[in-house]
């Protein structure tokens, strides 16, 4: 298994050596190349320093530089005690706060209940909530507020065939498992988002006293619950103007 | 039987967290408390306990021991990429413009290049980069007009970022964006914008996106602690 991956040393990197890169650099470079096209995988330890040595003809202290240019280039990490490790280039992913309470910086002070509602399901709701056609869903319309200024218009659906306490405090609170956190362990929930671009139709327009046309960003949420499936969809759409998202890239192992 | 000691312990746990037993920053019993209240072997309580931390529900302060986390609801993963949830179809990128300019301070030099982004022969999004470096200006200068090469040398300088930041926001296109994607001012766009940085914290290349409000939809779940 090893030998496999380490089999590159030969392929060439030596005769390149005419390009004045100091050895630790080719090697760095190398091992970078293998980590990209994926003869290294993520998770996969590295062979040992002394290992890598022999493979390329270095001695050590020309690997340990090496290994600290890969460091810092986040390749791979170091954990102390048990070796280093490929890590998962993932850099499409990143890591984000979505905090309903402060998106933006810009809190959200006051939340005003429009509607609290027991509907039929339609067709979209059944395929959102994953339910049988014939169950009702309680729908909660919301105006979330900073001052007097309308920052989102909120509606979450949840199913109606089980009781749940739905109490005023909960429905307080902009994040979504506060109002049904009397129903499934905070810890079992999972969240599902999704984030896109509407513009107001006359509805949303009217509640938020806006213009139709009116650009939204949506925030789409499933929460579900590892043994009881989904247990909530909601939408909240909100003023353009009031939110930005920003996120780091993860570090992954 | 099949189950495992410490998977019935870490069970036991999780009820209690779950149930509200234990409450968010209560300390646990301490290993040999937990040894003699199950009455099992210090490996397989440590077992229990990573499992826990793994799983999001404890964590650990050296010396001091082990402590119930609260649980994560607003840390998110954000996966960036457009390729399946923008582009439902195969889509294609051409450079617009490809620009070199000298800053004086400092000597360092910057970069200009736009591309457009196209799928199924309808332009959907207006990417704009800004690259900084001492001697960036002649690596550019050099294949001006050469796509692939061009294309292949932001990839290589992205890809050695150590670290990358995104913002996220909708926004009312300038009128030369308006222009490029063929569309009306008043016509929300998703602004996309990925700042790369190099292994000292300093920011070396910016990728602008503006996406027409049809073609992006972002997932995010939530981040598993570790």
């Amino acid at each position: 298994m090893q030998n496999r991956a380490w089999n590159f040393a030969e392929n060439g990197w030596m005769k390149e050596q005419t390009l004045n890169k100091p050895a630790y650099q080719h090697i760095a470079d190398d091992i970078f190349d293998k980590i990209r096209v994926g003869v290294l995988k993520p998770f996969e330890p590295m062979p040992s320093e002394m290992a890598i040595g022999e493979t390329y003809g270095v001695s050590r202290l020309t690997v340990r530089k090496a290994m600290d240019i890969l460091e810092k280039r986040a390749c791979i990490i170091t954990e102390p005690g048990k070796g280093s490790f490929v890590r998962e280039i993932s850099k499409d992913n990143f890591s984000v706060e979505i905090d309903r309470r402060k998106l933006c910086g810009i809190n959200i002070d006051h939340i005003h209940v429009l509607n609290v509602a027991i509907i039929e399901s339609t067709k979209e709701l059944v395929y959102k909530l994953q339910i049988p056609p014939v169950t009702r869903v309680i729908m909660i319309e919301r105006l979330m507020y900073h001052s007097d200024w309308i920052i989102a218009y909120d509606v979450k659906y949840i199913p109606y065939y089980t009781k749940i306490p739905l109490t005023e405090d909960n429905l307080a609170d902009p994040n979504f498992e506060q109002i049904i956190k009397d129903r499934a362990s905070l810890y079992t929930m999972d969240k599902e988002l999704l984030i896109y671009i509407e513009t107001s139709n006359d509805e949303i327009a009217q509640h938020m006293r806006l213009n139709a046309g009116y650009p939204l960003m949506v925030l789409d949420e499933t929460l579900s619950d590892s043994d009881a499936g989904v247990i909530g969809w909601g939408k909240t759409y909100y003023d353009y103007k009031t939110v930005a998202i920003n996120g780091n890239m993860i570090a992954s192992i | 039987m099949g189950n495992k000691l410490y998977s019935g312990i870490e069970d036991d746990i999780k009820r209690k967290i779950i149930n509200g037993e234990l409450l968010p920053d209560e300390k646990l019993p301490t290993e040999v408390e937990l040894i003699e209240m199950y009455n099992v072997s210090k490996i397989t309580v440590r077992r229990a306990l990573q499992n826990l931390i793994d799983d999001g529900y404890l964590f650990s302060i050296e010396r001091v021991g082990f402590f119930v986390l609260s649980p994560n609801k607003t840390m998110f993963t954000l996966k960036f990429d457009p390729l399946s949830s923008g582009y439902p179809y195969a889509s294609q990128s051409r450079i617009i413009s490809c620009n070199t300019m000298a800053i004086t301070e400092g000597g360092s030099n910057v970069v200009e290049i736009t591309k457009l982004i196209s799928c199924k022969g309808l332009d959907v999004c207006v990417e704009y980069y800004l690259l900084y470096g001492k001697s960036i200006r002649q690596e550019f200068t050099l294949h001006n007009f050469n796509e692939d090469i061009i294309n292949r040398k932001i990839d290589t300088m992205l890809e050695y970022a150590k670290d990358e930041r995104i913002e996220l926001r909708v926004s009312l296109p300038s009128q030369s964006i308006c222009a490029m994607l063929d569309i009306d001012a008043n016509d929300p766009v998703m602004f996309v914008k990925i700042s790369y940085y190099d292994e000292y914290e300093r920011c070396y290349a910016h990728k602008t996106q503006y996406y027409i409000k049809e073609s992006i939809m972002l997932k995010a779940n939530l981040k598993k602690i570790k």
